[in-house]
């Protein structure tokens, strides 16, 4: 199990966000985060990568209790990948990139040939490679989200919780990102990402968790998860549900 | 440019001007003779003018310098804002009136280390405000209206005493003091402010990965496993202990701690942790070479070095705020 949350419940300036959540990562499993805005998905991500604390509950990483990890080893196993992170300076793509290894040097190491290694082999692998002398500054918007997913990646975490990586991207690189997302999460790693496009969640993931208002409605298989009623139910959306080799949902109309 | 040879070079500079330092004033002292003369006949006029004249004020222009850029490039790394320097958001006027309370009162005659004290409680308090005011992630326009506030209600403090001062001479040194100088320092100058200034670097030590990690927003850098909150402790307490003793010894030098690492930023790529020595380097430089530059500049009564600073850096930073518009369209 790499992350075991049980009845999570957080608020914020008097109002509950987040009430009675419980979900579990299993190695090699990618989970997706659904429900219209508002729902808490980014909310509850920023609990499990340890933002935040919850008032009630408790979070296990790999068995131990997340508050109990030391900072530096946390960031070894876990990466969080922030909705249109910030990038401050306009440092270039491959020293971007490079910040996602500090978890693993001590205050005065400076990259090693294994650090080389694993930042290549990501640039490489979220497309990259191209724009790493780059400033990061001039990139554009998918280009950007793809530098920060694979800031993200260069740490070879366990855990990856990425919120909404595929926003910006055009079609092409949707597919790509998520077939890199459901990529990683085989053998020892997992992964959980907020998504929107629920015909690619239903395509890629696992397990999907449908947040509505800080609740979970609904959890399991994707087929389990979205069907009509529920989506009109959550998202007050009727929608046209089909399930092949590749799923497609689409919006209607909104419900009257 | 390569890192190293840009330290190697920085380096070189400051040798070169700290020597020049040594050598220029009312009475050109040819630096070998006059070392020469200085370990053979201690007393000699010779001597004298290097010993307790020059090195002391060569000494404090290099550790005023090196504290004001290295405090510039930790508090910009920090609140990931080109325009943050403790100058420009107040934490060198808070020391400013910590010292001025002291020496309008005199209490210094009695306790030297009340002037460095409460220049550094000044400098404490100030920061401590901009974060509290700022919060967490410091946007430009917060930043720079907390500055403005904090340094106008120092300035207003300042004034009432320069109001009150007993006598016009005593308003005098106040306000020469005000404007940042190095002339007439001792050593003994020089060895009050040296610990404090060596504390405040120390803190500074092994925080480069934490402003790195910064870059890409202060959630994402405790995910990386930094302490933010203990890092920004960090940097609060190094500000507060060497600008604390450097505006004690020689008054508000301006603009060194915002133009410095904004003009060597891009030649160590943005990096916010090379940027630290670099600054440091490059903050000596330009003390000492305002201070070289008021001793050579002809005037009648002595020109203070915090002016120069000041006439040189305003204009800089203007053109510097042009030229990014024009980046950003």
């Amino acid at each position: 199990m790499l992350i075991h949350a049980h009845n999570l419940s957080f608020s914020y300036a008097q109002q509950t966000v987040l009430d009675d959540i419980s979900l579990s990562l299993q190695a090699g499993q990618l989970i997706g985060l659904i429900g219209p805005n508002g729902a808490s998905k980014s909310t509850l991500l920023k609990l499990l990568a340890g933002l935040y604390k919850p008032q009630q509950g408790d979070i296990q990483l790999l068995g131990k209790p997340l508050s109990a990890w030391p900072a530096r080893e946390r960031g070894r196993v876990l990466a969080w990948l922030e909705q249109q992170g910030a990038i401050h300076w306009p440092l270039s793509v491959e020293r971007l990139v490079a910040l996602g290894r500090l978890p693993h040097l001590t205050p005065w190491q400076t990259i090693s040939a294994v650090d080389e290694a694993a930042i290549e082999h990501t640039l490489e692998a979220t497309n990259v490679l191209h724009l790493r002398k780059r400033s990061a500054q001039t990139l554009s918007g998918g280009e950007r989200s793809r530098v920060l997913l694979a800031r993200a990646l260069a740490g070879q975490p366990r855990v990856l919780l990425a919120d909404e990586p595929i926003a910006m991207l055009d079609l092409a690189h949707q597919l790509q990102i998520m077939q890199l997302l459901r990529d990683i999460a085989q053998g020892e790693a997992g992964v959980i990402v907020v998504l929107h496009d629920l015909s690619l969640a239903a395509r890629y993931c696992d397990q999907l968790y449908l947040l509505q208002q800080g609740r979970v409605v609904a959890q399991g298989t994707p087929p389990q998860v979205l069907t009509e009623a529920l989506l009109r139910k959550v998202y007050g959306v009727e929608c046209a549900i089909q399930w092949g080799h590749i799923p497609s949902i689409t919006a209607l109309y909104p419900v009257p | 440019m390569r890192y190293s040879l840009l330290v190697a070079l920085l380096s070189a500079l400051v040798l070169t001007l700290f020597i020049s330092s040594l050598m220029i004033g009312r009475n050109p002292l040819p630096i070998w003779q006059a070392a020469q003369a200085s370990l053979h006949d201690t007393s000699s006029i010779v001597a004298i003018i290097l010993t307790e004249i020059r090195l002391p004020r060569a000494l404090i222009g290099l550790s005023v310098g090196a504290t004001l850029g290295l405090c510039g490039a930790a508090m910009q790394g920090l609140l990931r804002n080109p325009l943050a320097s403790p100058d420009l958001i107040g934490s060198a006027s808070g020391a400013a009136l910590g010292a001025i309370i002291v020496l309008y009162y005199g209490w210094q005659a009695n306790f030297s280390y009340l002037l460095p004290l409460a220049s550094m409680v000044g400098a404490l308090l100030t920061t401590l405000l901009i974060f509290v005011l700022t919060g967490r992630s410091a946007g430009i326009t917060t930043l720079i209206l907390a500055g403005v506030a904090i340094n106008a209600l120092m300035g207003a403090m300042m004034s009432l005493l320069l109001n009150l001062a007993p006598s016009p001479y005593a308003m005098r040194e106040l306000v020469l003091w005000t404007l940042g100088d190095l002339t007439d320092r001792s050593m003994d100058d020089f060895w009050l402010m040296l610990p404090f200034t060596v504390l405040g670097w120390l803190l500074l030590l092994g925080i480069g990965h934490g402003l790195r990690a910064l870059s890409l927003g202060e959630q994402t850098a405790s995910t990386l496993g930094v302490q933010t909150l203990w890092l920004r402790w960090r940097i609060l307490l190094a500000i507060a202990f060497a600008l604390g003793a450097a505006v004690a010894t020689t008054g508000m030098i301006g603009f060194v701690g915002l133009v410095v690492p904004h003009l060597l930023r891009p030649l160590v790529q943005y990096d916010p942790a090379r940027l630290l020595p670099v600054s440091a380097l490059g903050g000596a430089a330009l003390v000492l070479a305002a201070d070289i530059g008021v001793r050579l500049i002809p005037s009648e009564s002595t020109l203070q070095v915090g002016v120069l600073t000041a006439l040189v850096g305003a204009p800089f930073f203007l053109h510097l705020i042009l030229r990014s518009r024009y980046e950003q369209i």
